[in-house]
C-alpha cells in the first residue's frame, strides 16, 4: 500500500468535502441538534415519571430515613418511613425498592437530603423523584408551619445530594466523571456516524456516477482509495463534530456550573477513555465499511441514501431506548443490544461505565464488535470491486453470491 | 533504427460474465512507439480486454503482460488510460481535478502544475482552469480527460474511445497530439469503433468480434488478405437485377458491389452494359477496411 497516495486521496476528499454548501450548513446546524436533545431528554423525563408512577402503583416504595425527626411519614403512598439503610440494602439492590432518601439532621437549615439508588440509575434520578418528594414534604411542612426554617423550607426547590449503591451494599457520593464517556461517546458517535456516512456514501456514489471510478482504479489500488476516504472523510466528520462539541461544550458548561456539577477532565476514568476511543474507532469502521459496500452497490447516491438509512437508524436505535437500558443495564434489551453488531458500540460503552461488567463480558463484546468489524471490511472490498463498474445498474442477487 | 519491444502482450486471454463470454481466447501484441488499432463493435470485448490488462478485471484465462511483466502497482506510473466509461468530479474544479489526478500518478504539486498550464494552453482550456467540471461543455469535458491520461508522460497510453464528443477542430487537436506522442517513442493502444479514425492514425490493428479476433496485422496486410472483389461504380440509368452479387449498396448512379468468390469482374460489367446503363467509373478494389469490418465484425455478429 502506498501511503503517499492514500494521503492524497484523504486530502483531496477532505478539501472538496468541506468546500461543500451541505458541509457548511450542517456544522452550522448545531442548534437545532441541541434542541432535539432537549427534545429526547424531555421526552424521556416523561417516560421516567410514568414509570415511577407505575411502580407505585406496583407497591414499590421509595424508602425514607428522617434523621431531622421533623417528620411523620405514614406507610401509605409511594413513600415508606424506615430507620436504617442497613436494614434495606437488599431491597435496594434487588430493585423492591426504588430510592432511599435520607432526611439529614440538618436539612431546616441546609435543605440536605441524599438520595441513594443504582448505579445504572443515577443518570436522571435527581430529576425523577424531585416532584413527588417536594410534594410529600411541602404537604408535611404545610400541615405545620410553626417556625421560620420550616417556612422558609415550603418554597424550597429541592437538590439532591446523590450516592450510589453497589451490589455489595457499599454506598457512595455518585461522581459525575461517570458520566462524561458515556454522554460524551454518545454524541460523538451519533454524530459522526450520521455526517462520516453520508460523506462515505456520497464520495462513492458519486464517483460511480461521474464514472471517475475507472480512471481512479487505473491509478491507485481499491485499498489505497478506500482507505485514503475513510481517513479524509473522518477526518472531516471529526472536524465538524468537534466544532459541533466545541459549541456544545459552551452551552453544558455553562449548564454544569448552574447545576453545581464538579467536573475534572483528570478525574474521568482512563479505562472509561480506553473503552470509549476504542469503540468510537471500532465504530466507525464498521459504518464507513458498510457505507462503502452500499455506495459500491447502489446505482445512484438516492438509491444509496435509502438503503444507509436502514443502518443509520439501527445504530442509533439505543438512544431512543436508552433509558429502559439504563433502568435495567443488565436484562435482556440491553444484552441483546450489546451483542447486536449495529448497537454494539453505543451499548457497549455505556453498559461498560454503568453496569460494572465481567472481565469476560467487556472482552465479549469486543470480540463480536471486531469480527463484525473484518466481516463488513471484508464485504465492502468485495462488494466495492463488483459494483463500482456497475453502470446505472445494482448487480443481481447471483452477481453478489459469485463476488461473495 | 531500434528494435521493436513488445509493449502489450495477450495471450489467449478469455473472460465470462456469468453465461456470456465477453473475450474468448484472444491473443495480440503491441510494440513499442506504434499506434495499435482496437477496433470492434459495442459490446465486442474492447473495453473488457483493457481493464484485464489494468487489473482494473480478472481475467478467467490467459496471460497479460504490460512491459513484459503482469500489471502491477509499479506500472500505474509507466501508463496513461483514458477509459470508455469516463467522468470527472463535476463539482471540483479542472485545476484541482488534473492536480488530484496527477499528484495520485507520483507527481509533485509543482510539476503537475507547470505541465498542466502547458496542455490547457495546447488545449485551449487556459481561461476555463478555475471552472467547474460541471461548467464545461462535454467536449471540454474530454479534453480534461485527455489531459489527465497525457499529464505524467506515460509510456504507453490506452483510449478508449478518445475521440467521443470532439468536434472536428478538436478531433484534429487531438490526432496531433497523438502523432506527437507517437514521435516522441510514446507507444498507444487506440480502441474505437470508429474505422476511419483507426485507418488513418494506426500502424497496426487487431478487429475482434463477439470476442474473438478477426483480422489482426498492418492496414495493409489485412487488405491484401481480401481479394480484389469489390467495384466501384458511377453510372446513368436503371441498374438491373444483377448475378453473382454477394451484396450491393445503390446510391442512385454510384453503387458499390461485392461479388461472390470465383466470378470474374467482367462478369458483372456484361450484365450492366446488357441493360443499357451507362457506365462512367468501374473500379475493381480491395475492400477498404470499413468493408472489411461490415464483413467479419457486422455479419459475424
Amino acid at each position: 500500500m502506498s501511503w503517499g497516495k492514500v494521503f492524497v486521496v484523504a486530502e483531496f476528499e477532505l478539501i472538496q468535502t468541506a468546500r461543500r454548501l451541505g458541509f457548511i450548513t450542517m456544522t452550522l446546524m448545531l442548534p437545532l441538534f441541541i434542541v432535539f436533545i432537549f427534545f429526547l431528554s424531555h421526552k424521556s423525563a416523561t417516560y421516567a415519571r410514568s414509570k415511577l408512577e407505575t411502580q407505585f402503583k406496583q407497591g414499590k416504595k421509595i424508602l425514607i430515613e428522617d434523621r431531622s425527626g421533623q417528620f411523620q411519614f405514614s406507610a401509605d403512598g409511594p413513600f415508606k418511613a424506615v430507620d436504617n439503610i442497613q436494614n434495606h440494602q437488599k431491597n435496594l439492590i434487588s430493585g423492591e425498592s426504588i430510592g432511599y432518601l435520607i432526611i439529614q439532621t440538618d436539612y431546616l437549615k441546609t435543605s440536605h437530603i441524599d438520595l441513594i439508588v443504582l448505579k445504572n440509575k443515577a443518570l436522571g434520578a435527581s430529576q425523577t423523584f424531585k416532584d413527588p418528594t417536594t410534594k410529600i414534604l411541602r404537604q408535611k411542612l404545610l400541615a405545620d408551619v410553626k417556625g421560620k426554617e420550616r417556612r422558609e423550607r415550603i418554597f424550597d426547590t429541592l437538590k439532591f445530594k446523590l450516592h450510589i449503591i453497589d451490589q455489595s451494599g457499599e454506598v457512595q457520593a455518585f461522581d459525575y466523571h461517570q458520566m462524561v464517556v458515556p454522554v460524551l461517546f454518545l454524541v460523538i458517535f451519533i454524530l459522526s456516524v450520521t455526517t462520516a456516512s453520508t460523506f462515505l456514501l456520497q464520495s462513492v456514489s458519486e464517483e460511480k456516477e461521474n464514472r471517475t471510478i475507472e480512471i481512479l482504479l487505473s491509478t491507485v489500488r481499491d485499498a489505497e482509495l478506500i482507505t485514503g476516504k475513510v481517513i479524509g472523510l473522518g477526518t472531516a466528520a471529526l472536524i465538524q463534530v468537534g466544532i459541533w462539541i466545541g459549541l456544545a461544550a459552551l452551552g453544558l458548561g455553562a449548564i454544569a456550573q448552574r447545576l453545581q456539577i464538579p467536573l475534572e477532565i483528570s478525574r474521568i476514568p482512563t479505562d472509561h477513555i480506553v473503552v470509549g476511543v476504542l469503540s468510537l474507532l471500532i465504530g466507525f469502521m464498521i459504518f464507513a465499511a458498510i457505507m462503502i459496500g452500499i455506495g459500491a452497490l447502489a446505482p445512484n447516491y438516492k438509491d444509496a441514501q435509502q438503503y444507509s438509512s436502514i443502518f443509520v437508524i439501527g445504530s442509533i436505535l439505543p438512544l431512543y431506548v436508552m433509558q429502559i437500558i439504563l433502568e435495567d443495564i443488565h436484562g435482556s434489551l440491553a444484552v441483546f443490544l450489546y451483542y447486536f453488531p449495529l448497537t454494539s458500540p453505543l451499548v457497549l460503552v455505556t453498559r461498560f461505565c454503568l453496569g460494572n461488567l465481567e472481565t469476560w463480558e467487556v472482552l465479549m463484546g469486543f470480540g463480536v464488535l471486531l469480527l463484525f468489524t473484518f466481516l463488513s471490511i471484508f464485504l465492502a472490498a468485495r462488494f466495492f470491486r463488483l459494483g463500482c463498474l456497475m453502470y446505472n445498474r445494482r448487480p443481481s442477487w447471483n452477481e453478489i453470491k459469485r463476488a461473495l | 533504427m531500434s528494435e521493436k519491444k513488445v509493449v502489450i502482450e495477450v495471450r489467449n486471454f478469455s473472460k465470462s460474465f456469468g453465461k456470456q463470454k465477453a473475450v474468448n481466447q484472444l491473443s495480440f501484441e503491441v510494440q513499442s512507439g506504434e499506434i495499435f488499432g482496437f477496433l470492434g463493435r459495442n459490446g465486442a470485448g474492447k473495453t473488457t480486454t483493457i481493464r484485464a490488462l489494468l487489473n482494473i478485471m480478472e481475467p478467467d484465462e490467459g496471460q497479460l503482460k504490460v512491459f513484459g511483466e503482469r500489471f502491477h502497482d509499479e506500472l500505474m506510473q509507466r501508463i496513461g488510460y483514458l477509459p470508455e466509461e469516463r467522468g470527472l468530479y463535476t463539482r471540483a474544479t479542472v485545476m484541482d481535478t488534473v492536480m488530484y489526478l496527477g499528484r495520485l500518478r507520483g507527481l509533485s504539486r509543482s510539476e503537475v502544475r507547470s505541465r498542466t498550464k502547458v496542455l490547457l494552453e495546447r488545449f485551449e482550456l487556459t481561461e476555463h482552469q478555475n471552472k467547474k467540471i460541471q461548467n464545461l461543455s462535454s467536449g471540454m469535458q474530454q479534453k480534461v480527460q485527455i489531459i489527465q491520461a497525457i499529464l505524467h508522460r506515460p509510456e504507453l497510453l490506452i483510449l478508449d474511445e478518445p475521440f467521443r464528443g470532439l468536434d472536428p477542430i478538436n478531433r484534429q487537436m487531438v490526432f496531433d497530439t497523438l502523432d506527437e506522442l507517437k514521435n516522441e517513442g510514446v507507444t498507444i493502444l487506440f480502441s474505437s469503433h470508429q474505422i476511419q479514425e483507426i485507418e488513418d492514425i494506426c500502424d497496426r490493428v487487431i478487429m475482434i468480434s463477439n470476442g474473438t479476433s478477426k483480422a489482426y496485422g498492418s492496414v495493409t496486410e489485412i487488405k491484401s488478405q481480401f481479394e480484389p472483389r469489390y467495384i466501384h461504380l458511377n453510372y446513368e440509368g436503371d441498374l438491373p437485377h444483377l448475378n453473382h452479387v454477394e451484396h450491393l449498396r445503390d446510391h442512385g448512379n454510384q453503387a458499390e458491389i461485392c461479388f461472390k468468390e470465383g466470378v470474374k469482374p467482367n462478369q458483372i460489367l456484361e450484365q450492366i452494359l446488357a441493360a443499357n446503363v451507362q457506365v462512367e467509373l468501374f473500379q475493381v478494389s480491395r475492400p477498404s477496411l470499413h468493408e472489411i469490418f461490415l464483413e467479419l465484425c457486422v455479419e459475424a455478429a
